[in-house]
């Protein structure tokens, strides 16, 4: 879905997007301060980078445009409906890792997010992600903690 | 990556020098001295928190002490790297942890004495932490291009003096090297204009091409370049003079106007404040009993400073000292909250 | 000269080849291959992690190890990139530009077989170019200050540029986001905060590896939960002489080898620009030279061969500044520099007199490590080569977890893992638009260099323009960057004279 051509409509958004980053880099940017090429001030070159963003922006939207009028409508969907389930529970996942290894240690961290990003897939059984998430968990935690020493407890509890 | 030399490793790193490689392992990893009867003792695990990388200075300090310190009580001792922001991140940590003792950190100058004065936005005050015990102190030493005509300091202020537009390199804003250079120039009346690099290695190029004309640097990253003869040595930064560089004056005796020109970067062992009177007792009779050890001269020397052999309320007030020092050269360089 | 060279060198091998060494370069390079294949974890955080284990090493072996974490780790990402399309360290994002397309079309096993092929090659001549030639290279590398290093830059980025497959235009504003991401932080010139909105992590920058795997990781499993069809594995019982690459593949692959290596072992002395710089480097060489630019992007052999020879020889060669002028050219040298320091022993010009032992039994030991690690990775290839017979379900939350610990350990920060889940989100934003993520990388890690230098040659000249052309070293860069541009322009030009008509596709940027 994500992988079909590019789309005058995706080159028009992906134009708006750029400006509208360059516009922010210069609001933002200005405010540190420009001075001249010379005397660069700490603002210049996210200005400069803000300015070249909008060219860039504008000149895809116009080719976007010109295309359109040579394409007529679209043909593929405008924009791709994200998986949700798959998002949620990936995000999910990746949360999970936070709290639980900040309240919990690696080996609970290790498991929330293996276990609740491998529900994300909708051929994924309860069993099977437990199974997976154990696995993952176990060998992983220890491969991180003994092997690697990372500077994170296995085990613990509450915030260190 | 890019490169991740920036001022907390630049802090940081000015320091590494030398353990002589035999006996590093028997340095503090025995004789641990045990602590006396009645002694403050952790009953569980302490932690240890370098608000630096690994490979620095301060951590090579913390990774000696909490070996030394495990001997001791028989309780383990476990060193967490928690870099960022200048040390800053790390010091949060340890403010933020319960005053039980059980957590300490191995701070240094940058984060504890200039910071409060160079930060903007700094979330702790000196009052938050309760130096306990000195580690090591290291001086800087003033080099310059080996083109240019000044063999002493004296010279080189003169030269300072008449030749406009001279530029100092320094391996970071805020970093002893720079302040020790904005002093520098405060006190012997001159003026120059200071280029920052990530870390005192890309800084040392351009002094090499004579791109910039002078620089401070720690002792350990510029003494190779030294002894190669790629860049002259006019003096260091410390009250006496460097024992492996005997013939080098320290600055302060070579003009009046430089008389209290002393600019050294430290390590040193903090505590939140609120823990027991008898915690930080017992973590400085740890630390002493680590400076006491008889080769611990040499290899402090090789580290490239001297062991900072104080009481506590001695080293509290050094702190406060250094903090208040920083604070005027910072303020009176127009760089206050500059961070 | 040559001879003592090879005198000193037999030496050193009687040095590598003690028990005891042999052991811990094993230890080094063995790790450092698992580190390089897993996502996330990267060579700076298992080094820093690592290095206090050292301390209680003797010097050699400590550093015989550490080195091997390095260069093992390169072997292990190329894996990773190639067959899981996730860059696990940052110098083979580019590899996976070709090297995924590849596998995909069941040709994993010679893009492995290749891989291995050409990183043994950059390797060996690093090694050499640092027997025979380091005196001459350093004298070379200490020319290169900050107005040499913006030239530089400014030449890799206008290189760099047209490194993506796709529209040209998008390709450009991926790598102006990429230089404007790489401002934030401190601004080291004058230490004001950018972009930071208060957050003290940020004041430090957007971490590398953090947005690397957000963009190939987390966006890339966002983009493919629930929607992948299994990857064509081709003949997923490899055998080895399925692995050996075709006579013609070679005669394909050999000169962008050499090329290859040629660029990274230039890249390898200029402090500031590591494997990375060298990989992208050597791919947008490939890309500009190709007959036929459009191979690029779908498997193109040459588009595996060269970065990965370049990224081999740039990680040996980077030793040399370090070795022979206690210079450290990145921050993983910076790390290694630091370990030897502790040890007892300053690098610089006197280490090679002083400490004979460290210095030929590290170069020997480069050498058994690649050995080692070419051992160790060829019969795994087939093994590897199962990975992708995993299915998705499986794998992408078990590389999550692996990203999630991997990102934690560069600096033993769970924000940097929140900072990678956000450039995730945001980075499937920009794929859905059907950007291309790899030029932001570019743009990244080339921007502050860019910046900085150039500031700081202004304060050096005293706002005068004219230093980039008075310098010869930088003046040749702004030479070849212009004839880049000039090239560039008179190849539009040229190919748009035939007065055909064509559909859609001319404008470039509608592939």
């Amino acid at each position: 879905m994500t992988d079909g051509p590019s789309s005058w409509a995706h080159d028009l958004a992906a134009g708006c997007v750029l400006a509208g980053v360059g516009v922010g880099a210069i609001v933002v940017g200005q405010s540190y301060g420009i001075g001249t090429l010379q005397r660069m001030e700490p603002g210049f070159f996210p200005v400069a980078l803000g300015v070249i963003l909008i060219g860039i922006g504008l000149g895809l939207a116009v080719s976007a445009l010109k295309l359109r009028a040579r394409q007529g409508h679209a043909t593929t969907p405008l924009f791709d409906v994200p998986d949700w389930r798959g998002w949620l529970f990936i995000v999910g996942g990746v949360l999970s890792f936070l709290v639980f290894s900040t309240y919990g240690g690696l080996l609970p961290g290790a498991f929330a997010c293996v276990f609740i990003s491998a529900m994300g897939d909708r051929t994924t059984t309860w069993s099977r992600a437990l199974v997976l998430a154990g696995c993952v968990a176990v060998a992983g935690s220890i491969f991180f903690a003994y092997v690697l020493k990372v500077q994170m407890p296995l085990f613990t509890w509450g915030p260190a | 990556m890019p490169l991740n030399l920036t001022r907390r490793a630049a802090l940081a790193l000015p320091l590494i020098a030398a353990l002589p490689r035999s006996g590093f392992a028997q340095a503090g990893f025995a004789q641990a001295g045990f602590a006396q009867e009645g002694e403050w003792r952790p009953a569980r695990t302490v932690r240890m928190i370098v608000p630096q990388g690994a490979g620095g200075t301060t951590d090579v300090m913390a990774r000696l002490l909490s070996a030394h310190l495990q001997q001791r009580w028989g309780q383990s001792v476990i060193v967490d790297n928690k870099a960022g922001a200048g040390g800053v991140i790390g010091t949060q940590e340890a403010i933020r942890a319960a005053a039980d003792g059980y957590t300490i950190l191995m701070g240094n100058v940058g984060a504890q004495a200039i910071a409060y004065q160079l930060m903007r936005s700094l979330p702790y005050k000196p009052d938050d932490l309760t130096p306990v015990a000195g580690m090591i102190d290291g001086p800087n030493a003033l080099i310059v291009n080996s083109a240019i005509a000044a063999n002493t300091v004296p010279e080189f202020v003169a030269y300072l003096k008449k030749t406009p537009n001279v530029s100092f390199g320094t391996p970071g804003i805020g970093t002893t090297p720079h302040l020790a250079a904005v002093w520098f120039n405060k006190l012997a009346g001159t003026e120059s204009v200071a280029l920052h690099y990530r870390g005192s290695g890309p800084a040392m190029i351009d002094l090499y091409a004579g791109a910039t004309q002078y620089s401070f640097d720690a002792l350990v990253n510029s003494i190779e370049a030294i002894r190669s003869g790629r860049v002259k040595v006019l003096g260091v930064t410390g009250t006496e003079r460097y024992p492996l560089l005997p013939d080098v004056p320290t600055i302060r005796e070579t003009m009046p106007a430089l008389s209290g020109f002393v600019s050294n970067s430290w390590v040193g062992l903090f505590l939140r404040t609120g823990v027991s009177a008898a915690a930080i007792q017992s973590l400085h009779a740890g630390v002493q009993s680590l400076l006491n050890q008889p080769d611990m001269n040499a290899r402090f020397l090789a580290l490239g400073g001297v062991p900072i052999r104080k009481s506590q309320p001695e080293f509290a007030s050094y702190v406060r000292e250094e903090t208040a020092k920083w604070t005027a050269v910072i303020s009176s360089a127009g760089l206050s909250g500059n961070l | 000269m040559i001879s003592t060279a090879l005198s000193d060198l037999w030496f050193g091998f009687g040095i590598a080849l003690l028990p005891q060494n042999l052991l811990w370069c094993f230890i080094g390079v063995l790790i450092g291959n698992i580190v390089g294949v897993l996502p996330g974890m990267g060579v700076l955080a298992a080094i820093s992690i690592l290095l206090p284990l050292t301390y209680s090493l003797p010097p050699v072996a400590a550093i015989l190890m550490l080195a091997g974490i390095y260069y093992g780790a390169q072997y292990g990402g190329a894996i990773c990139a190639i067959l899981l399309n996730l860059p696990c360290h940052p110098p083979h994002a580019v590899t996976c530009l070709d090297g995924f397309p590849l596998t995909q079309q069941g040709k994993a096993g010679t893009a492995l077989g290749i891989t291995m092929l050409a990183s043994f090659f950059g390797a060996s001549f690093g090694i050499m170019e640092m027997i025979f030639f380091a005196p001459v290279l350093v004298r070379l590398a200490i020319q290169f200050g900050s107005t040499e290093i913006f030239s530089l830059m400014l030449l890799g980025l206008l290189a760099g540029s047209t490194l993506a497959k796709g529209s040209p235009l998008k390709g450009v504003g991926m790598t102006v986001l990429g230089l404007l991401l790489s401002v934030v932080g401190t601004d080291v010139t004058t230490g004001v905060p950018r972009f930071t909105f208060g957050i003290l992590q940020l004041t430090d920058g957007v971490e590398l590896v953090a947005l690397a795997l957000g963009l190939f990781g987390i966006a890339e499993f966002l983009k493919s939960v629930n929607r992948t069809l299994p990857v064509a594995t081709g003949n997923a019982t490899i055998r080895l002489k399925d692995m050996r690459p075709s006579r013609s593949e070679l005669r394909q692959a050999a000169f962008p080898i050499l090329r290859g290596t040629l660029v990274g072992s230039l890249c390898a002395l200029i402090p500031g620009t590591g494997p990375t710089i060298a990989s992208f480097v050597a791919y947008a060489t490939e890309k500009k030279l190709a007959k036929d630019p459009s191979r690029f992007g779908r498997g193109a052999i040459e588009g595996v061969a060269a970065p990965e020879a370049s990224t081999h020889s740039s990680v040996q060669g980077d030793f040399i500044p370090t070795m022979s002028l206690g210079i450290p050219g990145d921050s993983v040298m910076a790390l290694l520099l630091g370990a030897l320091l502790i040890q007892g022993i300053a690098p610089g010009p006197q280490l090679i007199k002083e400490h004979p032992d460290i210095f030929w039994g590290l170069i020997a030991s480069f050498w058994i490590g690649n050995i080692m690690l070419l051992v160790l990775n060829v019969p795994m290839i087939g093994i590897w080569v199962k990975l992708l017979k995993i299915p998705y379900r499986y794998l992408y939350p078990s590389a999550l977890f692996f990203i999630c610990i991997g990102v934690f350990s560069t600096n033993n920060d769970l924000f940097q893992v929140g900072e990678t889940l956000v450039i995730g989100i945001i980075g499937y934003g920009f794929v859905a638009l059907r950007f291309e993520p790899a030029p932001i990388l570019l743009g990244f890690i080339l921007g502050s260099r860019l910046e900085e230098n150039f500031r700081r040659s202004m304060l050096i000249s005293h706002g005068d323009l004219m230093i980039f052309i008075d310098r010869p070293i930088s003046a040749g860069f702004i030479l070849l960057s212009v004839v880049l541009i000039l090239a560039q322009v008179y190849f539009r030009v040229l190919r748009r004279k035939p007065p055909l008509i064509r559909v859609p596709t001319d404008e470039g940027a509608f592939e």
